[in-house]
């Protein structure tokens, strides 16, 4: 074969980075590797083109050479073939048009594995010598830096010979360079060689060839094809200025200057690029600098006026984030101050570096000891920020400082707000420290020594001011949070003196916003020292829960208190602690007080129990709470309310969620023996004396009983599902009002989780069609019926059983019905509706996925219904005018999601246009809905619409006697805003003058909304700013 | 607006401006139990929602206010109720609940310095906003508050004359300003 016919389609190809010559390179490479021909051959056969006189003939079999060597395996050159072509490529060095070539060529031949270091000197000597980069092309200089980069990147030991020759060759390559792409490798190589070798011969010239580019500004063209970022290079240019800190002398100097630049973009740099070069520098270096940095950057803290902020993280966030550059600067000169700090390393060496931040600590004393002083705050930031950078400066500083923090006594109002401001700034950077950095703590923490200092302080400002201070009392309490938190500051008397003091404020001040602060203060207590909560505020709490209600107090306090427990549960031991505390109580409620206190006490246990976090456990729970408050609901009069029942049940579906899946199968047994069969079991505490029977006695504790099943693991078996089910439809026959619906759901759960017997839900589907169909039978009857049969059919629609579709047919097919029509739309939502007993639980199940495992639902089921049934309905109103089907759309809407509707917008909205003007409300209110979707998401389809959508809406909220139907119309008609100027230009006028009359609508939000509404379509049209 | 007429006025804590009590309307936890239980029933079937007819909410300053507290200061980009150029004090409603009868809202202005040339301008702000938002029985005053000013009666005169007002609401130039203060309202 002949190896001439890549050589020569590369060679006519007009552009040679086509696909072609690619491919023409990896042949050759491939014949090279393979032994086919010999590089000897290959350049012979070039042999004529490389020194032919044509330009781009000789360009193009050089830049063919150089990318056989890019392509070529690195080991296939010996170290000869290398020294050759070196010798031929430095030889065409000067040949301007084969440049670019001649230095990609080198590199790729620098990069061999037989390349010989001695032919580094040379190479590096013609590139100082007869390369320019002067009025060459980026790409041909770039080629240059490259070149170099593949110097840099062979054994770095061995390079150090050439060092000098390697400095200079660099500060040649780089002069003058101002593209970006180019500047970005050259930032690089300068950082390297600066990082890398010897230049202390050259620091000056390495630094000016850095520094005359600072601060470096650039913006990227558009179609920008490298997206080189102006922060790229600002970092890569700060790379270099902090490689080597022989340019500190130059540095600090230069860039202190450059601080008094106005324009903040610049500030800003300036001050990255002296944290960095402090980060970076040693700290014999930066030791000579230290005072002079301090004294240049303090008044850029010392003169600004600092936000309020609760910590020094909140505070460096706020001005981060902040769109003021010029505020920006403010975290970024604290952050230098924690660099110049954190160079405090060794307690023995850096002795220097003590004295300086002594120095500081003296210059700012007179500020940080007197709060009142204007400058007092910004002082302890700093200090803060220094303090916070390192153990050493840690154990140095807080001795110092915190006596000045805490001297000063009869203090102002205000003063005592700012000192205990500044105090908390302080304990920010033992949180810093400890709690974040997980540094030791020893026994002889600086920080411990200035407990008493902190109690009295909070004493102070809590218990000798006046509860109109709020703002100070709130501050007291956030530093009584933020003390709490810290790691193993407090010993346990400590947390308790400091606990009791909180739940003295609690239980006098009444001031909603310390309240707030004080439950906030209670979740970090709780968390950090549970024990503290339990034997001091829950006894307190509990105190003032009367076991009746006889006194005169009223339900206010008793809801209050009940409120405080909800809150300051927050962890696990406090929680059981108070449910168990709260059931004793309700032990004795039941017998004593009202219902009113009774209902509200279960109320505040079900909510605390939802506060166990989802994958702990409460198998405990289940075993001893749950059986003595079963008992003393079922045993008593209680047992009849049907709240209290709710509740109860709640609490149970919460306990058995999460209990051991082992247990659930005697949990399961164990209800229906209780429940059912009136049998004494260990699920509750003691034998009732009446015994229980939910299907033909009281049903009203099927409300609890629903619960447990729904919350039953699915995989558990339940033997005989079809007879139990027949059991359940005994219950469903009865009427009480407040347990109706639990039967129902209860034999729809059964269905879901457990019946998969198909031939037992044809036959039942038969029955249902036969009573359903059967117009001879009364309508109660049928009614009945009705209620059992939708809640089968959510069942199998939930899951999507096989039968699923034959139930949804029956159910349809009842829009015929004269007498049952009334109830389909109504069917149809419970169809969808989201109900509490199948809220889908998930736990860990095989490899590793969360999966759900109390009930079956499918991921799209509401989807598919929509979708079948839509359509359905759609054809039926059109065809028939019956308002019915619009409200079965209507219904569904309810619970269906806005991505699910967004598809069929086109097919409903001219149903919704014309339902907008009838009279019911649920219509309206759903047709506006529909319509406030589709006008954000398919806007084209409305704007066609504009001249009826527009007078309907007016006329809506003109003649509408349903608020919320007026504010729906009205926000509609905010959000045709969004639409194209010129479409809602005719409008204007008229929604103005007409919306004045809703202007003096009784309702104050509906007038609000209004305004708004005028204000929106006044300024339609003017011109912005 | 090259000069600025009071380069550094009293500012006051947004959160700290007068607001109407927060009247939650919390639904009794009672009726939610209720609800749950019966709501998804067949039984007493029918498709209304209950409409509760509550009592007619009247205007008051508090709603005057909240009308015009949000509008910015011309010169500053803080709202008049942060510079308390306008204060909950100094509006008064006539309303006699009669929707067929005149109804009066005085609003009186403090203007944060005694010679502010930008008081009619304010004024004229606070006319407009109030005549976009209060149905058309109410008769609108906007007052310097007393000697606050030193020139009160000229820009009273001035604020409150029908055909100055309409006049000025012509001058585009001036619309402009005026929609850009009225921009912040909430």
């Amino acid at each position: 074969m002949s190896f001439k016919t890549p050589i020569n389609q590369f060679m006519v190809a007009d552009n040679t980075n086509s696909a072609t010559c690619q491919e023409a390179v990896l042949e050759i490479c491939d014949a090279i590797e393979t032994n086919k021909i010999t590089l000897l051959e290959f350049i012979r056969s070039l042999g004529d083109h490389l020194t032919d006189d044509s330009n781009s003939i000789r360009t193009k079999a050089v830049t063919l050479l150089s990318s056989v060597l890019g392509q070529v395996s690195r080991k296939k050159l010996y170290q000869n073939d290398v020294r050759v072509l070196v010798g031929f490529y430095i030889s065409k060095i000067d040949d301007e048009p084969c440049l670019k070539q001649v230095l990609v060529g080198l590199g790729h031949l620098v990069l061999m594995d037989q390349f010989d270091y001695e032919l580094v000197p040379t190479i590096l000597d013609s590139l100082i010598e007869n390369y320019s980069p002067l009025g060459k092309l980026a790409t041909v200089r770039y080629s240059g830096f490259q070149l170099l980069e593949s110097i840099l990147s062979k054994d770095i030991d061995i390079m150090h010979q050439f060092n000098n020759q390697i400095v200079k060759a660099y500060l040649h390559v780089s002069k003058n360079e101002k593209d970006p792409k180019n500047l970005i490798l050259s930032f690089k190589l300068s950082s390297t060689v600066a990082k890398r070798f010897q230049i202390d011969e050259f620091a000056e010239d390495m630094f000016d060839a850095v520094f005359c580019y600072f601060p470096i500004s650039f913006r990227a063209p558009e179609n920008d094809p490298y997206k080189i970022t102006p922060d790229q290079l600002k970092q890569a240019l700060r790379n270099c200025l902090s490689a080597n800190e022989v340019y500190a002398k130059d540095a600090f100097p230069n860039l202190l200057e450059k601080l008094s630049a106005t324009s903040p973009t610049v500030k800003l740099d300036v001050l990255l690029t002296i944290n960095q070069c402090i980060k970076e520098y040693p700290t014999q270096t930066v030791e000579e600098y230290w005072i002079t940095l301090w004294n240049s950057l303090k008044f850029e803290i010392l003169h600004n006026e600092l936000a309020s902020a609760e910590t020094l993280e909140d505070l460096l966030k706020y001005y981060e984030n902040s769109e003021n550059e010029d505020e920006r600067v403010i975290p970024a000169v604290l952050k230098i101050f924690q660099s110049l700090g954190n160079k405090y390393q060794s307690v023995e060496d850096d002795l220097n570096i003590k004295d300086y931040l002594a120095v500081i600590v003296d210059e700012l004393s007179k500020y940080v000891k007197n709060p009142e002083d204007k400058k007092s705050k910004q002082s302890t930031v700093i200090l803060a920020a220094m303090c916070g950078s390192n153990l050493n400066v840690f154990n140095l500083l807080i001795p110092q400082i915190m006596p000045l923090l805490l001297q000063s006594q009869d203090l102002t109002v205000q003063a005592q707000r700012q000192s205990i401001t500044n105090v908390s700034f302080m304990l920010d950077t033992y949180y810093l420290l400890f709690n974040e950095n997980l540094e030791n703590i020893h026994p002889n923490n600086p920080m411990f020594s200035y407990k008493d200092d902190l109690l009295m302080l909070l004493n102070r400002a809590l218990l000798s001011t006046s509860k109109v201070e709020v703002s100070l009392r709130c501050l007291a309490i956030k530093m009584a949070a933020k003390i709490f938190s810290l790691n193993f500051f407090l010993s346990d008397q400590e947390a308790q003196l400091l606990t009791q003091l909180i739940t003295d404020v609690l239980l006098e001040d009444e001031n909603n916003a310390t309240e707030k602060q004080i439950m906030q203060c209670f979740k970090s207590i709780s968390t950090s020292y549970p024990n503290a909560v339990l034997e001091i505020t829950v006894p307190k709490l509990f105190a003032l829960l009367p076991d009746d209600d006889n006194d005169l107090d009223q339900l206010n306090t008793k809801g209050r208190i009940l409120d405080i427990i909800l809150s300051i549960s927050e962890s696990r031991s406090v929680i059981d602690s108070v449910l168990l505390r709260l059931t004793g109580k309700a032990e004795l409620l039941i017998h004593s007080a009202s219902k009113d206190y009774t209902r509200l006490v279960f109320s505040t246990m079900s909510k605390i129990a939802d506060k166990i976090g989802s994958t702990e456990s409460t198998t405990e729970n289940t075993k001893k709470l749950a059986p003595r408050l079963l008992y003393a609901v079922l045993e008593n009069e209680i047992g009849s309310d049907e709240v209290v029942l709710e509740y109860t049940g709640k609490i149970l579906k919460k306990f058995v969620l999460q209990t051991d899946t082992a247990r659930h199968s005697s949990i399961l047994e164990n209800s229906i023996e209780s429940f059912i069969n009136g049998k004494d079991t260990e699920l509750i505490a003691k034998p009732l004396t009446k015994k229980l029977d939910i299907i033909t006695g009281n049903q009203l504790p099927f409300i609890i009983f629903t619960k447990i099943i729904s919350a039953i693991d699915k995989s558990v078996p339940l033997a005989l599902p079809a007879k139990f089910l027949e059991t359940l439809f005994q219950a469903a026959a009865s009427t009480v009002k407040y347990s109706k619906l639990s039967v129902l759901q209860c034999i729809s759960l059964v269905v879901n989780k457990w019946v998969s017997d198909n031939e037992y839900l044809a036959s039942k589907l038969a029955e249902f069609d036969a009573t359903l169909h059967d117009t001879t039978k009364p309508l109660e009857q049928r009614c009945s019926s009705l209620e059992v049969f939708v809640w089968i059919a959510k069942a199998l629609i939930m899951k999507q059983d096989t039968i699923a579709q034959e139930y949804q047919d029956l159910l349809v097919s009842l829009f015929d019905d004269d007498q049952l029509i009334v109830f389909v739309p109504k069917m149809l939502e419970i169809l969808v509706a989201d109900v509490d007993c199948y809220q889908q639980y998930k736990k860990q199940g095989p490899f590793n996925r969360t999966v759900v495992f109390n009930v079956n639902v499918r991921l799209l089921y509401k989807q598919k219904l929509f979708n079948t049934v839509l359509p359905l309905l759609v054809s039926k109103f059109e065809s028939s005018g019956n308002q019915t089907y619009l409200l079965a759309l209507s219904l569904m809407l309810r619970y269906i999601d806005k991505s699910i509707v967004v598809p069929h917008v086109k097919l409903i909205l001219p149903l919704v246009l014309r339902s907008l003007n009838t009279e019911s409300n649920v219509i309206v209110t759903s047709a506006l809905s529909i319509l406030t979707i589709a006008v954000d998401e398919s806007g084209d389809l409305v704007s066609q619409h504009l001249s009826t959508v527009i007078p309907n809406l007016l006329e809506i909220i003109n003649t509408s006697k349903n608020e919320t139907v007026k504010r729906n119309a009205l926000n509609c008609l905010i959000s045709l805003t969004h639409f194209d100027l010129y479409l809602l230009v005719p409008y204007k006028q008229e929604i103005i003058s007409r919306l004045s009359k809703v202007l003096d609508d009784p309702k104050r939000a509906t007038r609000r909304l209004a305004c708004d509404c005028r204000q929106v379509y006044y300024e339609l049209g003017l011109p912005q700013n | 607006m090259s000069d600025v007429i009071n380069a550094n006025p009293t500012v006051l804590d947004a959160s700290l401006l007068p607001k109407r009590d927060g009247v939650v309307l919390e639904k009794n936890e009672d009726s939610l139990v209720y609800q749950e239980l019966t709501e998804l029933s067949l039984d007493g079937l029918t498709y209304t929602d209950s409409e509760a007819e509550d009592e007619e909410e009247g205007f008051d300053s508090q709603e005057i206010y909240d009308l015009i507290s949000t509008i910015s200061d011309p010169e500053h980009p803080l709202t008049l109720g942060q510079l308390a150029v306008v204060n909950l004090a100094d509006i008064k409603v006539i309303d006699h609940q009669d929707k067929s009868q005149i109804a009066e809202v005085i609003v009186k202005i403090t203007p944060t310095i005694t010679h502010c040339s930008l008081a009619t301008l304010i004024g004229l702000g606070i006319r407009v906003r109030l005549e976009r938002c209060l149905p058309p029985r109410f008769r609108i005053l906007v007052l310097l508050k007393e000697g606050s000013h030193q020139s009160e009666n000229q820009v009273n005169k001035q604020l409150n004359d029908k055909e100055r007002v309409s006049a000025a609401c012509e001058n585009e130039q001036l619309l402009k300003v005026i929609s850009h203060m009225l921009a912040t309202c909430k």
